[in-house]
């Protein structure tokens, strides 16, 4: 016990970086995933668009046209003269200006009842946005129900009312069961950004902590002493494992305070899952700390290689940027680090919607794999501190 | 020329022997760094271990400490075999490094504090030896000091208290007194005669002779990993038949004066520089008068006149050489 706290000791007088790459990186990361919560929502509202109508020919079919364009958009009044036009249109005042010709109705019975097509109307779409294409488009579309309906016979009321029936049956809506709700977003952008502030700040940490254990006068003053070797090691591997520990929690804390409180009771296991990675993860980041502490590198090699590799991981594990943005060879590449895996099983947790053995499997697959490359890195850096030892005997 | 009688075993003074090494053989490589090294240290005493720069001291104490294998030889402490896992032993050992052995990331307390605790688990305990040491090095004023912020002698002072707040009764100096001005050296000196005082038994490595001098009872000079000679510091200085150094101030000499003096019973030696003349003698009743009556007849005036008795010094470069080794 003396000897971690002697261990945590020394850590602390290295606060400089917990307050770096711990403090300041995860407060980075939360801001980062706070601007993803205005930018997404779990809610779906449909677009209204504004649009302008001038009706000269005032039929059934045209005052149903009128109807249906109106329902659901934002109707603006607009005169019927060539200026305010073009005033409407050239300051954008609404997407979707339709001109319905006088006659029009008339024309389209007369034209479904024979060979001919419907009628043109006169439509003109703003060049600001997209939406009123859209428009434009449900439009054609109930024009060519009501020129499908006419051409079965009937008045312009008959051909309207049929139209109104067949479009009303044609959009089925059902009602998927959900089983379980997705992670917020921005937990999960906070989450995946963290894996930058785990690794730095566990990997320069544990570096530090062994550089000064390994100083040569102060290892054979330590061997020395009636303080067996299994002792220290223990001592040692409880103060990895305490860095790797603080860093997750407060990663992992910050990010559910703060972004995720709800998932708390709404996905726990979505959650668990995410926390699990991390965790892995920071345990990850722990034995590549012991293995750059067993090099003896200085304290600005061990900040570079924190950064550096960091950095690395993070985008090679789709942390900063969709996978599917890299290049093949990239991606391929990538399998072989440990953020991708953990990577895998965050993403997978925070898109589950049902919560089964056969969906939680995999990721938590996907979590051994991360933590395979752990137990890697960790063999390594105990051989290579072996043969450190046995160099200077 | 070195003694063949003291690559024999060193025998203690005392009947309780607390250190005793016998055959030590340490080899890297082809190199042998310690050959067929005997020694043995009685409690209470200070002993030193002294030897040019490569001799085998460093390795000797690391073998003493189980910090290296070694080829051949038995190590006992306390009346047992040392071994790695003599945690019993290693328990009453001090060590003061060569190098300051101290974590640069904690303060003078915390240094004190967590190399005792090495030693000493209960903190109850704890707190009382590393007052003590503190005290004993005189380091009160800077107990919250990181060591960056300590000068080369509080330094010292500091790599001492880590190595001795556990109250060891075996207590390893590797020249603790290196880059250190005057007083502290004296201050260090001073506490390592109290620490004896107080019944530590004690190994004491140096180049300073002066200090094996002072402080040590019994000394064994190493050579290309051999004990050369040993013995307390006066019956080194007549192992080797050296007398007094003689020095006058004469101003001139001629090559006549030289040789009538080199011819004197008892000179070893005659050189001339910087108008003084200095003549190394062996052993006898009458030097300084001999040579003084030589310079007499042959009408040289002399000014100052300087006699100094054989050190540890002479002892050391008459067994060792006087050339350089690390140069060689």
């Amino acid at each position: 016990m003396p000897t971690f706290k002697t261990y945590m000791r020394i850590l602390l007088a290295h606060r400089i970086y917990i307050v770096i790459y711990l403090v300041i990186i995860s407060i980075t990361g939360i801001a980062i995933g706070l601007s993803t919560a205005s930018s997404s929502s779990q809610h779906f509202a449909a677009t209204s668009s504004r649009v302008a109508i001038i009706d000269r020919d005032d039929s059934e079919l045209s005052r149903a046209l009128s109807a249906h364009v109106a329902e659901g958009n934002t109707l603006v009044p607009l005169a019927d003269d060539k200026k305010s036009v073009q005033d409407a249109l050239a300051q954008d005042a609404v997407s979707y200006l339709l001109v319905i010709p006088k006659g029009w109705g008339h024309d389209l019975m007369v034209a479904a009842a024979g060979d001919g097509t419907a009628p043109a109307l006169e439509a003109s779409v703003s060049y600001r946005s997209g939406e009123g294409f859209l428009v434009d488009q449900q439009v054609k579309s109930y024009v060519q129900g009501l020129f499908g309906s006419a051409s079965l016979g009937g008045s312009q009321g008959d051909a309207v009312r049929t139209t109104d029936e067949s479009w009303g049956k044609s959009i089925g809506v059902s009602t998927i069961g959900q089983r379980a709700t997705p992670l917020p977003n921005p937990l999960l952008s906070a989450a995946l950004f963290s894996s930058y502030p785990i690794f730095a700040s566990v990997t320069v940490c544990i570096a530090l902590l062994m550089k000064a254990l390994n100083a040569k006068a102060l290892r054979g003053r330590r061997v020395a002493s009636p303080q067996s070797p299994r002792e220290r090691n223990v001592a040692l591997v409880a103060a990895c494992v305490c860095i790797a520990l603080i860093a997750w929690a407060w990663n992992f804390g910050l990010q559910v305070t703060l972004l995720g409180r709800g998932a708390i009771a709404r996905s726990p296991a979505q959650l668990g899952i995410v926390g699990l990675a991390l965790l892995t993860y920071s345990l990850v980041s722990a034995s590549v700390g012991f293995l750059v502490g067993q090099l003896g590198i200085s304290e600005n090699a061990a900040n570079a290689v924190a950064n550096i590799f960091g950095m690395v991981l993070s985008v090679l594990g789709g942390a900063w940027a969709d996978l599917s943005l890299l290049p093949d060879a990239l991606v391929a590449v990538a399998h072989f680090t440990p953020f991708y895996w953990a990577y895998r099983a965050i993403e997978g947790a925070s898109a589950m919607r049902v919560v089964s053995t056969s969906s939680v499997l995999p990721l938590v697959g996907c979590v051994g794999v991360c933590m395979l490359f752990g137990i890697a890195i960790l063999l390594v850096g105990i051989a290579l501190g072996r043969a450190r030892t046995r160099q200077l005997g | 020329m070195p003694n063949p009688q003291a690559t024999e075993s060193v025998t203690p003074l005392s009947s309780e022997t607390v250190v005793s090494i016998s055959n030590l053989v340490k080899r890297y490589g082809e190199v042998v760094a310690v050959d067929h090294l005997s020694l043995g240290i009685a409690r209470g005493e200070i002993f030193g271990l002294l030897g040019p720069n490569g001799s085998g001291k460093t390795t000797t104490i690391n073998c003493l400490l189980q910090l290296l294998d070694y080829d051949h030889g038995q190590i006992e402490l306390f009346g047992k075999p040392m071994r790695p896992d003599s945690y019993d032993i290693k328990r009453k050992i001090g060590i003061v490094p060569q190098e300051v052995a101290v974590f640069d990331e904690l303060t003078v307390r915390e240094n004190v504090d967590s190399f005792c605790a090495l030693y000493v688990p209960q903190s109850s305990r704890r707190r009382e030896l590393v007052d003590r040491a503190i005290e004993f090095v005189g380091l009160q004023k800077f107990q919250g000091f990181r060591p960056k912020k300590l000068s080369g002698g509080l330094l010292r002072r500091l790599n001492i208290a880590c190595g001795i707040a556990h109250q060891p009764s075996l207590i390893i100096m590797d020249e603790p007194t290196v880059a250190v001005d005057p007083q502290s050296r004296n201050s260090i000196l001073d506490g390592i005669g109290r620490l004896n005082r107080d019944g530590a038994t004690i190994i004491y490595t140096s180049h300073y002779m002066e200090e094996v001098e002072r402080i040590c009872r019994r000394v064994l000079i190493m050579d290309h990993g051999r004990s050369v000679a040993s013995g307390t510091p006066d019956e080194l200085k007549a192992m080797i038949g050296t007398g007094e150094r003689i020095s006058v101030e004469t101003g001139t000499a001629s090559e006549a004066i030289i040789e009538s003096i080199r011819m004197l019973p008892h000179v070893r030696s005659v050189e001339f520089s910087e108008g003084m003349l200095h003549v190394q003698c062996s052993n006898g009743a009458h030097n300084l008068s001999e040579v003084l009556g030589a310079l007499a007849r042959e009408h040289v005036g002399y000014g100052r006149v300087l006699s100094e008795p054989p050190t540890l010094n002479d002892v050391f470069l008459e067994i060792t050489g006087r050339e350089l080794r690390d140069e060689s």
